[in-house]
């Protein structure tokens, strides 16, 4: 069982479905969304250490678009605000709420492993 | 509408976008390349070719804008078409890339069905364009070898790409060479029989010019002086 919240069960029907059932690469989508995903949460953490905004931007972007399409819909909505501050270039409060989105990402790995092992 | 298959460039500093772009384009029977970012797939493009692109807008290093840009000021790149990868929520990115020069535009996430049709209309257009192109030049060569015709220097090789067309433009490049072929062969001939009267004339002209010699007083006398040393020895 996934853990409740972390996956929208509809959006990751949609995108087993957008890859037309075939099980096989969606595992290999899964684990490389699992291998990205901290190599983004780290090149964020890097851009705010050297207060990069256009650096947290380009993460965030990718993160955001990567756990939208596996129905992570709060890590996505985090890393939206995070791609906004960076896009605006106004970093205050971005070190909160990448910390939310790591917590976040935790669970929604839980999950996705669950949900791996189920298929 | 036939479906057409083509070589497209993903671009996209994104693993899973450039994976699940991959997976899509080869569901639908077209091949493809990937670059992770704009300069590697403008190197790319300048090192193979590609029916249409799939570009990303917003990358390290080069983005998708820096690469339309340059796109458009390349001569042998500026007619590839280029889809741009957005969310829906990008529409200013879309916008954009639009007025840069691109053809249309991907939301994300993908759709396979939305891929197919936006694949599907451009790379038609394409070929159209690319037909269009090639009738073009074809005009060009027929009427580069009307000059030459007129100049003398016509190779009816020069028309064969034409010739081998199985349209209207063919029949009349095939009607041209042979037309030309004829001519030609007729000037050799005429160069030909032109020489013989050259030989001719010649000849006449030599025998004139020893008759010229032989018949004066001053050759007759060495002739009688030579008889004489002849008796004598």
């Amino acid at each position: 069982m996934s853990e409740p919240g972390a996956i929208d069960q509809a959006r990751f029907a949609a995108l087993l479905e957008s890859v037309q059932g075939d099980g096989a690469f969606l595992a290999e989508l899964l684990d490389t969304f699992l291998a990205e995903a901290p190599n983004l949460l780290a090149a964020m953490q890097q851009a705010l250490a050297r207060q990069d905004a256009a650096g947290l931007r380009l993460a965030a972007h990718s993160l955001k678009s990567n756990s939208r399409d596996f129905g992570a819909v709060a890590l996505s909505g985090l890393c939206l605000e995070l791609e906004t501050m960076g896009k605006a270039g106004t970093l205050a409060g971005a070190a909160e709420k990448l910390a939310q989105a790591e917590v976040e990402y935790d669970r929604v790995r839980a999950a996705l492993a669950a949900l791996r092992s189920a298929e | 509408m036939t479906e057409r298959h083509g070589h497209i460039l993903v671009v996209d500093d994104d693993r899973l976008n450039r994976l699940r772009l991959a997976h899509g384009l080869q569901q639908e029977g077209h091949t493809s390349a990937m670059a992770e970012n704009g300069r590697q797939a403008l190197e790319m493009m300048r090192s193979q070719p590609f029916d249409l692109v799939l570009l990303d807008i917003l990358m390290p290093e080069m983005d998708g804008y820096q690469v339309l840009a340059e796109m458009k000021h390349d001569d042998k790149l500026r007619d590839i078409p280029v889809i741009v990868i957005s969310g829906l929520d990008e529409m200013a990115s879309i916008v954009k890339g639009i007025k840069l020069g691109a053809e249309d535009f991907l939301p994300k996430p993908f759709d396979p069905l939305l891929l197919k049709a936006r694949l599907s209309t451009c790379l038609e257009k394409k070929w159209l364009r690319d037909k269009e192109l090639e009738y073009f030049k074809h005009v060009a060569y027929l009427t580069y070898a009307a000059a030459a015709v007129e100049a003398g220097t016509f190779d009816p090789c020069s028309l064969a790409e034409v010739a081998a067309r199985t349209d209207a433009l063919g029949h009349l490049a095939r009607v041209f060479q042979s037309m030309a072929r004829e001519v030609h062969a007729r000037e050799q001939r005429l160069k030909q029989q032109l020489q013989e009267l050259r030989i001719e004339v010649d000849e006449a002209k030599k025998a004139r010019q020893v008759a010229e010699i032989t018949e004066t007083e001053y050759f007759r006398e060495l002739r009688q002086r030579a008889r004489k040393l002849r008796q004598a020895s």
